[in-house]
C-alpha cells in the first residue's frame, strides 16, 4: 500500500533505476518477489527491513552481482538508461561500472592508496591522466588531504572511515551514476558513520545513490526516500512500503512498517 | 596444562638445537671453500662435494620452474574457477593422493617415465621433473588454499568496479595472497633440497666432474644423495668426515636458501602491496 | 521484538496526562460549583488545588524529555509523546481558567446576588465545558480520532450558549444597573468557559494528530 501523495512525489522525479516486477530466486528459493521500485535520480534512497528480508539481495541485482552466486536468476525487468539489466546480453563490465558498489566492511586492496583508486580506470584500460582521477576522486571522498602526503602508502594503514571512503574514491573513479552502499557504516564508529553520510549527502549532488542499513536512524537522518522491505508469510520478500523518508518516519500507511521502525516488529 | 606445554616446546627446540650443534661441529672441519667447491675422490682422502652442491641448487632451480607456475595455476584454478561438481572434487582427491605417494615411489615411477621411456638415462631434467611430481600437489594444494583463504570483499570489491573475473585474480587475488605463496614455495624448496629417493633413479647417482655445466641432459648427483651413497657405501677413507661435512653443507644450505627467498620474497610484497 | 520499557514509560505518560485531564474537569465542576452556591471555601480549594495540575504539566515534561532522549521514539510512539505535550499544556491552561472563574465566584460572593434567571444560562455552560472535558479525555484513553472530532464539532453549542448568555446578561444590565460589577464578574465567567471550549478543541485536534499524524483544525 504506497500513499498515493508520497507516490507523486516519487513519481514526479527522473527514475533511475526502475524495477518492474522484480522477482528474484536462490535455486528453487524465491527471496523477492514481485518488486516494483522506481529510484529517484540526484538523491538518497534508503532500503530497510528486517534481516533476511532481501534488500542486500535487491540492490545486487542492480548492479547483476548475484552473478557470483550459483543458480542464481531474476525475472522482470531493471531498466537503467532504458536498458534492461537483467538482459543476458547485458555488458556485465559496463554496467558494474555505470552501477559502483560500497560493501559493508571496508574492502581496500593490499596495495597503496594511489593504486587502489586508479585500479578501476586501470583494469578498464582508460587512459585518462591517473594522477588527476585519483586526486578527483579523494577530494570527492573527501579523503584528500588526510592522505595526499602518503598516496604510495599502503591502504591498510588507514582507520577503517578512511578505509571506507578510499573504497567510496574508488568506485568514484570509473565515474559511476549509481552507487550501491550496503551497510556501508555497519562496521564504523559513529563519527565515522556521520562522515559517511555526509558524504552521501555531498554525493548525491551528482550520482544517485542506495543504501541499505540496519539503523532506522541512520535511514532517517541521511536519506530522502525510505523503502521498507519485509518477508511476506510465504518468506519472500516483499516491497511493503516506499516515499519520502520524512512520510515513512513520521506517518507510515502500512502497520508492518509502523511495527518495524517503532521496534515492535514480530 | 600451560606447564606441559611449555615443557614440550622447551624439549623440542633443544632437540632442535641439539642436532644442528652435532651436525655443524662433526661437519666443522669441511666447511670451507675446497670442500664446497672440489669434485669428490674416489678412493683417496680429501675429496669435496662442489658438484653435487650445485646440482642441488640446479635441479631445486629447475623444478621450481616448472612447479611454481603450475601449482599457481592449478591452485587458482581450484579456488576460483572450477565449478563445484564431481569432477572438481576428484581432482581434489587426487591431488591429495598424489600428495601422500612415498617419494621412493615417485622415484621409480621417474625412472619408469624419465628413463627409460623417453631414453635420457639419468638426467638433471629426469630428477627435476620427479621431484616436480612430488612437489606439484603441494604447491597446488598451498596455493589453493591461500587463495580461499581471501575475504570475498576483495572480489566483490574489484568486480564491482567493472574488473573482468580474470582481472581480479591477476591484479587483486594473486598480490593478496603473495605472502602465503612465497612462505608455500620456501617450505616445499626445503623439502627438494633434502629428498634423495626421488632422485636416486632419475637424477642418478654420478656427477660431472669438469666445469660447471648447464645442460639438463646429464646426470646430475644431489648433495642429499650423496651423502646417502657416501654412508651406504663408500671406499674413501674420510668417509664419515665427508658425510658430516656434507649433511653441515646441507643444512647451512636450506638455511641460506630459507632466509634469501624469504627477504626476496618481503621485498616482492612490499613492493608489490606497498605495506 | 516488544519493547516491554519503552512501552510502560508510554503508558506513564499517557497515565499523568490523564490524571491532569481529570484534575481539570474536577476543578471546572467545583468552581462552577463555588459560583452557583457562592461558597467562597470551595473557590479557595479550587485555587490551591491548582498546584496539583501544574505540578502533574511538570511531570509529563520531565517524562516526556526523557522518553524522547533515551529512546529515539518515531512515527507513533514520537507522535504520542508530541500530542501528549501539546494535550499537556491546553490542560494546564484550562486549568488556570478554573482558577480564573474561581477567583470570580469568590468576589461575586460579595456582591448582591443575581436573579437566578440570570444564571440558568451560565450554569449551562459550566456543565457542557465540564462534560466536554470529560469527553475529550475519554476519546484521549480510547486514541479515538472520530469521537474527539466530535467533541469538538459539540464545541459549537457552548458557543452558542456564550452569545446567549451575553446578549442577557446585557440587557440585564441595562435594567438593572445597581448589578453592574455582579455582571461585569458573570460575563468574564462565560467569556472563560467558552475559552475553555475552545481549548478542548484543540485538545481534540492533538488527538487526532497523535493517532493519524494529520494536523486538523477542527472549527
Amino acid at each position: 500500500m504506497i500513499d498515493p501523495a508520497a507516490a507523486a512525489t516519487v513519481e514526479s522525479l527522473p527514475s533511475r533505476v526502475q524495477a518492474t516486477n522484480l522477482s528474484f530466486f536462490y535455486g528453487d528459493f524465491m527471496a523477492l518477489k514481485d518488486i516494483n521500485l522506481s529510484v529517484p535520480e540526484n538523491h538518497i534512497t534508503a532500503m530497510i527491513g528486517p534481516s533476511g528480508c532481501g534488500k542486500s539481495t535487491l540492490i545486487r541485482v542492480f548492479n547483476r552481482m548475484y552473478d557470483l552466486v550459483p543458480r542464481s536468476r531474476a525475472e522482470g525487468e531493471v531498466l537503467i538508461d532504458g536498458e534492461n539489466i537483467l538482459d543476458p546480453r547485458t555488458d556485465v563490465v559496463g554496467l558494474r561500472q555505470r552501477v559502483g558498489m560500497v560493501f559493508q566492511r571496508p574492502n581496500p586492496f593490499p596495495m597503496s592508496i594511489y593504486d587502489n583508486v586508479a585500479y578501476g580506470p586501470r583494469v578498464l584500460g582508460w587512459k585518462a591522466n591517473l594522477d588527476e582521477v585519483v586526486e578527483h576522486s579523494l577530494r570527492q571522498a573527501a579523503l584528500w588531504d588526510d592522505v595526499k602526503d602518503r598516496l604510495k602508502r599502503s591502504a591498510m594503514g588507514l582507520s577503517g572511515g578512511q578505509q571506507q571512503r578510499l573504497v567510496i574514491a574508488r568506485v568514484l573513479a570509473v565515474e559511476p551514476e549509481v552507487i550501491l552502499m550496503d551497510e556501508p557504516a555497519s562496521a564504523l564508529d559513529p563519527i565515522a558513520t556521520l562522515k559517511i553520510e555526509e558524504l552521501a549527502q555531498e554525493l548525491k549532488k551528482s550520482y544517485t545513490i542506495l543504501i541499505v542499513t540496519h539503523n532506522m536512524q541512520q535511514a532517517a537522518r541521511a536519506s530522502d526516500f525510505t523503502a521498507f522491505l519485509m518477508m511476506n508469510e510465504a518468506r519472500y520478500g516483499e516491497l511493503v512500503e516506499f516515499g519520502p523518508t520524512a512520510e515513512i518516519f513520521n506517518r507510515p500507511q502500512n502497520k508492518l512498517t509502523e511495527d518495524y521502525i517503532t521496534g515492535r516488529f514480530g | 596444562m600451560t606447564q606441559v606445554i611449555r615443557l614440550i616446546a622447551v624439549f623440542l627446540v633443544t632437540l632442535l638445537a641439539l642436532m644442528v650443534a652435532r651436525l655443524l661441529v662433526a661437519g666443522w672441519p669441511e666447511l670451507n671453500l675446497h670442500f664446497i667447491t672440489s669434485p669428490p675422490k674416489a678412493l683417496d682422502a680429501g675429496g669435496g662435494v662442489g658438484p653435487q652442491l650445485f646440482n642441488s641448487l640446479y635441479i631445486l632451480v629447475l623444478s621450481l620452474l616448472f612447479t611454481a607456475p603450475l601449482g599457481l595455476a592449478a591452485g587458482i584454478y581450484m579456488a576460483e574457477l572450477a565449478p563445484p561438481g564431481r569432477l572438481t572434487s576428484a581432482l581434489s582427491v587426487a591431488t591429495e593422493t598424489l600428495a601422500t605417494l612415498p617419494s621412493i615411489v615417485v622415484g621409480l615411477f621417474g625412472l619408469l617415465v624419465f628413463v627409460e621411456i623417453t631414453h635420457w638415462s639419468f638426467t638433471r631434467l629426469g630428477g627435476a621433473l620427479a621431484l616436480t611430481v612430488i612437489n606439484l600437489p603441494y604447491a597446488v594444494r598451498v596455493t589453493e588454499d591461500a587463495v580461499r583463504a581471501l575475504p570475498d570483499s576483495l572480489r566483490e570489491g574489484s568486480l564491482a568496479v567493472g574488473a573482468t573475473r580474470w582481472q581480479t585474480i591477476r591484479r587483486v587475488l594473486v598480490p593478496a595472497a603473495l605472502p602465503s605463496l612465497i612462505t608455500g614455495l620456501i617450505l616445499v624448496s626445503g623439502r627438494a633440497f633434502g629428498e634423495a629417493a626421488a632422485l636416486l633413479y632419475t637424477a642418478g647417482q654420478s656427477a660431472l666432474r669438469g666445469p660447471i655445466s648447464l645442460d639438463p641432459f646429464v646426470p646430475g648427483e644431489t648433495l642429499a644423495v650423496h651423502l646417502f651413497i657416501y654412508r651406504s657405501d663408500a671406499s674413501v677413507p674420510d668417509v664419515n668426515l665427508i658425510a658430516d661435512g656434507a649433511a653441515a653443507v646441507l643444512l647451512i644450505t636450506v638455511l641460506a636458501f630459507n632466509v634469501i627467498a624469504r627477504v626476496l620474497g618481503r621485498y616482492a610484497v612490499r613492493r608489490i602491496t606497498a605495506t | 521484538m516488544a519493547r516491554p520499557l519503552f512501552d510502560s514509560e508510554l503508558e506513564e505518560v499517557r497515565a499523568i496526562a490523564s490524571r491532569m485531564a481529570s484534575l481539570v474537569e474536577e476543578a471546572i465542576r467545583l468552581a462552577m460549583r463555588a459560583l452557583l452556591e457562592r461558597d467562597a471555601d470551595i473557590a479557595t480549594a479550587v485555587v490551591e488545588g491548582d498546584e496539583k495540575v501544574n505540578q502533574l504539566h511538570h511531570d509529563l515534561r520531565e517524562e516526556t524529555f526523557k522518553v524522547i532522549a533515551t529512546q529515539a521514539p518515531v512515527a507513533r510512539d514520537l507522535r504520542l509523546l508530541m500530542g501528549v505535550q501539546y494535550i499537556g499544556a491546553e490542560l494546564e491552561r484550562i486549568g488556570d481558567y478554573a482558577v480564573r472563574i474561581a477567583k470570580r465566584a469568590r468576589r461575586l460572593a460579595d456582591e448582591p446576588e443575581p436573579g437566578p434567571s440570570t444564571l440558568v444560562d451560565l450554569a449551562r455552560m459550566g456543565e457542557l465545558a465540564e462534560k466536554q472535558v470529560h469527553d475529550v479525555l475519554d476519546a484521549f484513553i480510547r486514541v479515538d480520532p472520530e469521537a474527539a472530532t466530535r467533541v469538538a464539532e459539540n464545541d459549537d453549542a457552548i458557543d452558542r450558549l456564550y452569545r446567549k448568555t451575553f446578549a442577557e446578561q446585557m440587557s440585564a444590565l441595562a435594567a438593572d444597573p445597581e448589578h453592574v460589577l455582579a455582571t461585569q464578574h458573570l460575563l468574564n465567567v462565560a467569556h472563560t468557559l467558552e475559552r475553555i471550549g475552545d481549548r478542548v478543541t484543540n485538545v481534540a485536534e492533538d488527538i487526532v494528530f497523535l493517532d493519524t499524524g494529520r494536523v486538523v483544525e477542527l472549527d
